[in-house]
C-alpha cells in the first residue's frame, strides 16, 4: 500500500504502455494513466511484478471496451466482429472465395484506375495553372501548333508576358560512353542502335522556373545552361530518377551518355512536375544543348526548327488582353508560314490542368472517366453481390439465432449493425488484400498498355482513397442488403425451429434479383469485350488501300540549319539516285507525310457551311505508283510540275464523291471551298495513312514544296527488312551527320493496332473476371437453394416425380433469374455500347455477333453453374430425406 | 438500453463508491468491487461502468486536487446522487420483496 521510496519501484511494462498510447481517450488520459500507475504499483507490492505486469496488460486492452462518447458503438463493433468470425469460421471455403473475388475486382479497379489517375487526372505540378496557356498560332483558315524557333525568340524578347518554347525528340540514354560513337571512318554520326530510347523536352533556360519547377534535388536550368558553348546538361524528371537511376541522390552532378555526348544531370524536378500537356520526358534539357546532342550548330532565329510554345498571363491581365498584346507582337515580327496564309494572330489555349492533356479537353476526359468508372464499378458490383448472396444465405441460415434475439427484445438497428459490421470486416479484409495485389497489378498493367516508364505509376492519396471508398462501400453495400431481409418477418415462424420450409418467398426473390443484376452487369461486360475484340480483328481487315509490306521509309533528321531548300533537293536527288539503284528496290519517292509515320495534315474544306476535315498530303509525282495507288481519273502531276510547284492539285475517290457527287471533278477548282485556286487535274484511288482509327480517306495531294521535312518511301520487291542495312549503308556516305530513322511501313500500321488491342485486353481480362465472378455467384445460390429445398425434392421424388422432372423443375427455377437479368443486361449493353462506338472499329455499337455470342457465352456458363448442384440435390435419397424430417 | 435500470456489475460499482465515502476514485472502486465479488474485475470494466452511471445521473464526478501520493497526478473524484442512491435503495428493496415472497412459500 504505501510505496517504496527506498528500492527503484516496478515500472508498468513498455509494450502495454505503449498499446496504452495507442488508445485514444482525450483529457482523460492523465488520470487514467495515473490510476493504472497506481493499481500497479499496488498489485507489484502485493502480488509480484509478473503477475501485476500482467493484469496491467489486462487492464490497458479492457480500457477498449470503455466508451468514452457515451455510445456503444465501438463495443459492440468488437463483439459484433468476434462474432461475425466465428460465423465466418463454420463456412471458410464460401468465405474465402467470396472475399478472394471481392479482393481481385477491388484489386483490378484500383490498378485501371491507378493508370487513369497517373496519365489523366495528377495535376501537371504547374504553379498557378489558371494563368498558364499554350500559344497557338491562328491563321486564316486554322489553327497551328507550333512556331518557327525564330519567332519563339521574338515573342520571348518583345512580349511582356513570360512565353517559354518547348520542343520534344528522343534521344539514346546509356550510362557509359563504351560503344556509341562509331568510327570516324565508319561514318561518324552517332549511331542510332545503342541505349535505352528516352523523351527529351528541349526548353528555353525559363521554362522551369516560369512553371514553377522548384528542384527536388540539385537545381533546375539556369541562363548560363543556356549559354552557346555550356556544356549539356539535363534535369531528369522524378519518375526516370526513380526508375532508371534508383533514386540515387549522387546521381546529381554524375555524367551520362546522350547519343553518345557526355552531360551532366544537374538536378530532379518534384515529382508532382509532370510538364504542361504531355506526359513527363525523362529529360529536360536547354535549347543549347540541342545541337550538341544532334551534331550540328547552335540554334539562331534562321534555325528551321518547329517549336510549341507556352507562356504565362501576366497577374491582372485577362486572357484576351494577353492574346491581343501578344498578337501585335506576332504580327509585327513573326514569319509567314509557307503555304498556309500568313499568321492571322494569337490565340491563347488553357494549358497546365490535366484536362488539357486529353485531345477534346475536359468534355472528352469526364466522358471516358465516366466509362471507366462504370465499367469498374460493375466488377466490383459483381463481387458484392456475391458477398451479399454469402451474408444473406447466412442469415438464413442463422433465422434462428436473429429471431431468439429479436425475440428477447434486441433492436433491429442493432441486429443490421451486427451483419453490416461481418460485411465490413469482410470488404475490409478484401481491400487490405487488394492492396497488395494492386501494388504488383498496377506495374504489370502500365507495361500491358506500355505507358512510358517516366510516368509515375505509385499509388497517391487519391488512388488510397479511391480502394478504402470502394472497400467500405463494398462492404457496407453487400451488408445492407441481406439485414433489411434478415430482420424482418415474424418472430415465432424461427422459434419454432422449423426451418426454411415456412415462407420463405422474400429471400428467394430477394437471391433472385441478386442473380439477375449479377448476369446482367457480366453481360454489358461481356459484350463490351465482344465489341472490341471484333473491333481488333475487324481493324487488321480494314482496307487501307494498299499493301504496306513491302514499304519502307526512310525519315533523315537532317542538321537543319545547313540544309536549306535547295541543300536539301540535291541531297534527295542524290540519295533517291542512290536507293533506286539498290537491287531489290523497285520505287522510291518522296513525300511530307508517309504512312504511319506519325505526322499528318490536316485542312478543312467548306461547303454549305460546313467544315470537312480533309487530309493534305505534298509528295513527289511518282509518290502514288510507289505506294501503290491508282489514278482513277485524270492524272497525276508530273516532275515538272513538282520541280516549279505549280498549282494543281489531286485528290482521292472519297473526296470527289464528298464535293463533286455527280460530275467530274477533273479540271474544277478547289475555289468554292478553300481559299486556294489549285486545279484538279486528277483522281486517286483511295488510302488510310494517317490514323486507323480516324477511317477517312477524304485527302488532297499536291506537288512537295517542304522538302527539307520529306521522308522517302521505298518499294521493295522482297523483304523490306533485309533492305534497311542497306539503305543506311546507300546513305551515310552522303552526309554522316545526318541520322537516318528507317522503319517499315508495316510496323506503324502494327502499331496502330495497338490501341485497340490493348483496349481488347483490358475489356476482355475485365469480363473474365466479372464471368468467373457470375459464376462463382449463381453456383453458390444454387447450391444454397437447392439445400434448402431438398425435403421438398425427396417429396416429390417420393410422390412419383421422376429425377429428370426434378432436375428440369431445378434446372427452370435457378436459370429464370439468369434469364431475366441477362435481358436488363442487354437493354443496358445496348445503351452503355453507343458510348464506345467512337473506338469500335468497323463494328457497329449494336453487332448482333457481339451481342449473340456474349449472351450463349453466359447462358452456357449460368447452366454449368446451375447443373452441378441441382444434379447432386437430385440424387437426394427420398427415404433418408423423409426420414430426417 | 437499460434506461434509467441498474445492471449488476454497475449495482456494484454504485454502492463500492458509496461505501467508499464522499472522495472516492476510479482505483479504490476497483479494488472493493474486486474484493467484493472475488473475482478479477478490469480497469475498462470500472470505467465503463461509471461512465454510464454517470450518463444515467447515478454518480457525479469532479476533478480532484493533485496530491504528493500520485507524483502530483489529478484524480477524477465520483460522489453518489441522491438519485442513485434511490434507485439503490429501490433495487434492494424489490429484491427484498422476493425473497421474502420466497422464504413465505417455502414455510407454507
Amino acid at each position: 500500500m504505501t510505496p517504496r521510496f527506498d528500492a527503484k519501484p516496478p515500472r508498468p511494462p513498455r509494450l502495454a504502455r505503449w498499446i496504452l498510447r495507442l488508445r485514444p481517450l482525450g483529457t482523460r488520459r492523465a488520470e487514467v494513466t495515473a490510476d493504472l500507475d497506481e493499481v500497479f504499483a499496488e498489485r507489484a507490492d502485493a502480488e509480484g511484478a509478473s503477475r501485476a505486469a500482467r493484469r496491467y496488460y489486462h487492464d490497458v486492452l479492457s480500457l477498449w471496451t470503455w466508451n468514452l462518447s457515451g455510445t456503444r458503438l465501438a463495443g459492440d463493433a468488437v463483439q459484433d466482429l468476434s462474432h461475425g468470425l466465428r460465423v465466418f469460421r463454420r463456412n471458410p471455403g464460401a468465405v474465402a472465395i467470396t472475399v478472394l473475388g471481392l479482393s481481385l475486382a477491388i484489386a483490378v479497379s484500383t490498378s485501371v484506375f491507378t493508370l487513369f489517375s497517373a496519365t489523366l487526372l495528377r495535376a501537371t505540378g504547374v504553379s498557378e495553372p489558371a494563368s498558364t496557356v499554350r500559344v497557338m498560332r491562328a491563321f486564316k483558315d486554322g489553327i497551328g501548333t507550333t512556331w518557327p524557333y525564330a519567332d519563339y525568340v521574338t515573342l520571348r524578347e518583345h512580349a511582356r508576358m513570360p512565353v517559354e518554347a518547348a520542343l520534344r525528340d528522343d534521344a539514346r540514354f546509356t550510362t557509359s560512353p563504351a560503344p556509341v560513337r562509331r568510327s570516324p571512318a565508319a561514318g561518324g554520326a552517332p549511331s542510332d542502335e545503342t541505349g535505352e530510347r528516352v523523351q527529351m523536352t528541349f526548353v528555353g533556360e525559363g521554362y522551369l522556373r516560369v512553371f514553377g519547377a522548384r528542384p527536388l534535388q540539385g537545381r533546375i536550368l539556369q541562363p548560363m545552361d543556356d549559354a552557346i558553348g555550356a556544356p549539356p546538361v539535363v534535369v531528369a524528371s522524378y519518375g526516370f530518377w526513380v526508375r532508371r537511376l534508383a533514386a540515387d541522390p549522387s546521381a546529381i552532378g554524375r555524367q551520362i551518355w546522350l547519343n553518345g555526348v557526355p552531360t551532366t544531370i544537374v538536378g530532379v524536378a518534384p515529382r508532382s512536375f509532370t510538364g504542361i500537356t504531355d506526359q513527363p520526358p525523362a529529360f529536360w534539357a536547354p535549347f543549347a544543348s540541342y545541337h550538341v546532342l544532334y551534331s550540328g550548330s547552335p540554334l539562331t532565329r534562321t534555325s528551321p526548327v518547329d517549336v510549341n510554345l507556352y507562356g504565362r498571363i501576366p497577374p491582372g491581365a485577362t486572357r484576351a488582353q494577353a492574346e491581343t498584346e501578344l498578337s501585335a507582337v506576332a504580327a509585327a515580327a513573326a514569319t509567314p508560314a509557307p503555304g498556309a496564309g500568313l499568321t492571322a494572330g494569337v490565340r491563347l489555349d488553357p494549358a497546365g490542368s490535366p484536362a488539357t492533356r486529353v485531345e477534346g479537353g475536359g468534355a472528352v476526359l469526364a466522358l471516358v472517366l465516366t466509362i471507366v468508372m462504370t465499367v469498374l464499378g460493375l466488377v466490383v458490383l459483381l463481387a458484392c453481390v456475391n458477398v451479399a448472396n454469402l451474408q444473406l444465405a447466412s442469415a438464413i441460415a442463422r433465422r434462428r439465432e436473429i429471431g431468439v434475439r429479436l425475440a428477447l427484445g434486441a433492436a433491429r438497428s442493432r441486429i443490421i449493425r451486427q451483419l453490416v459490421t461481418e460485411s465490413l470486416a469482410l470488404g475490409l479484409a478484401a481491400g487490405a488484400i487488394a492492396l497488395l495485389l494492386t501494388l504488383w497489378l498496377g506495374p504489370t498493367l502500365a507495361a500491358m498498355v506500355r505507358l512510358p516508364v517516366t510516368v509515375d505509376m505509385t499509388p497517391d492519396a487519391r488512388v488510397y482513397l479511391f480502394l478504402s471508398v470502394v472497400s467500405i462501400a463494398a462492404g457496407i453495400g453487400a451488408g445492407l442488403a441481406p439485414a433489411r431481409h434478415g430482420t424482418r418477418g415474424d418472430l415465432l415462424t424461427p422459434l419454432k425451429g422449423d426451418g426454411p420450409a415456412a415462407g420463405s418467398a422474400r429471400p428467394s426473390r430477394m437471391r433472385a434479383r441478386l442473380i439477375g443484376v449479377q448476369a446482367a452487369a457480366s453481360l454489358v461486360l461481356l459484350v463490351l469485350a465482344a465489341l472490341l475484340t471484333r473491333a481488333t480483328i475487324s481493324a487488321t481487315r480494314v482496307d487501307v488501300g494498299f499493301d504496306a509490306r513491302p514499304l519502307v521509309t526512310i525519315s533523315p533528321a537532317f542538321v537543319r540549319e545547313r540544309y536549306d531548300a535547295a541543300k536539301a533537293q540535291a541531297y534527295w536527288d542524290a540519295a533517291l539516285e542512290r536507293v533506286r539503284g539498290l537491287p531489290n528496290v523497285r520505287a522510291a519517292s518522296l513525300t511530307l507525310y508517309p504512312p504511319y509515320g506519325g505526322g499528318r495534315a490536316v485542312t478543312n474544306l467548306k461547303r454549305n457551311g460546313v467544315r470537312h476535315q480533309v487530309y493534305s498530303h505534298e509528295t513527289q509525282a511518282d509518290y502514288f505508283s510507289t505506294i501503290g495507288l491508282r489514278i482513277v481519273r485524270g492524272r497525276g502531276y508530273t516532275p515538272a510540275e513538282v520541280t516549279s510547284r505549280t498549282r494543281v492539285v489531286v485528290i482521292s475517290e472519297t473526296l470527289a464523291r464528298m464535293f463533286w457527287p455527280d460530275q467530274d471533278p477533273v479540271g474544277q477548282t478547289l475555289a468554292p471551298f478553300d481559299d486556294s485556286n489549285d486545279v484538279i487535274i486528277g483522281v486517286v484511288s483511295d488510302a488510310i495513312t494517317a490514323h486507323l482509327r480516324e477511317r477517312s480517306a477524304a485527302a488532297l495531294y499536291r506537288p512537295l514544296r517542304s522538302v527539307e521535312s520529306a521522308t522517302i518511301v521505298v518499294r521493295s520487291g522482297s523483304t523490306p527488312e533485309a533492305l534497311v542495312p542497306a539503305l543506311r549503308d546507300a546513305l551515310l556516305p552522303l552526309d554522316p551527320r545526318v541520322r537516318l530513322d528507317i522503319a517499315l511501313v508495316a510496323s506503324g500500321l502494327q502499331n496502330e493496332l495497338e490501341e485497340p488491342r490493348i483496349m481488347a485486353t483490358l475489356a476482355g481480362a475485365l469480363a473474365a473476371l466479372a464471368l468467373c465472378l457470375a459464376i462463382v455467384g449463381i453456383y453458390g445460390v444454387t447450391t444454397f437453394v437447392t439445400a434448402q429445398r431438398t425435403r421438398e425434392i425427396g417429396l416429390r421424388i417420393a410422390v412419383g416425380a421422376s429425377r429428370s422432372d426434378v432436375m428440369r423443375l431445378l434446372l427452370r427455377d435457378s436459370l429464370r433469374p439468369v434469364a431475366v437479368g441477362l435481358a436488363a443486361g442487354a437493354v443496358v449493353a445496348l445503351l452503355a455500347t453507343q458510348l464506345f462506338s467512337g473506338i469500335l472499329y468497323g463494328v457497329g455499337a449494336r453487332d448482333p455477333l457481339a451481342f449473340a455470342s456474349a449472351i450463349g457465352i453466359l447462358l452456357l456458363s449460368a447452366a454449368a453453374a446451375v447443373f452441378i448442384p441441382a444434379r447432386r440435390a437430385a440424387r437426394v435419397d427420398p427415404a433418408f430425406v423423409l426420414r430426417q424430417s | 438500453m437499460k434506461g434509467d435500470r441498474l445492471g449488476e456489475f454497475e449495482e456494484f460499482t454504485l454502492l463500492a463508491v458509496r461505501a467508499l465515502g464522499e472522495q472516492t476514485y476510479a482505483v479504490p472502486v476497483q479494488r472493493y468491487v474486486e474484493e467484493a465479488t472475488a473475482r478479477p474485475v478490469s480497469m475498462g470494466a470500472i470505467y465503463a461502468a461509471l461512465a454510464r452511471l454517470e450518463d444515467k445521473g447515478f454518480v457525479q464526478s469532479s476533478m480532484g486536487e493533485a496530491t504528493a501520493r500520485r507524483g502530483g497526478k489529478p484524480k477524477r473524484l465520483f460522489r453518489v446522487t441522491p438519485i442513485g442512491l434511490k434507485t439503490a435503495r429501490e433495487l434492494h428493496r424489490v429484491r427484498e420483496r422476493i425473497w421474502n415472497a420466497i422464504a413465505e412459500a417455502r414455510r407454507s
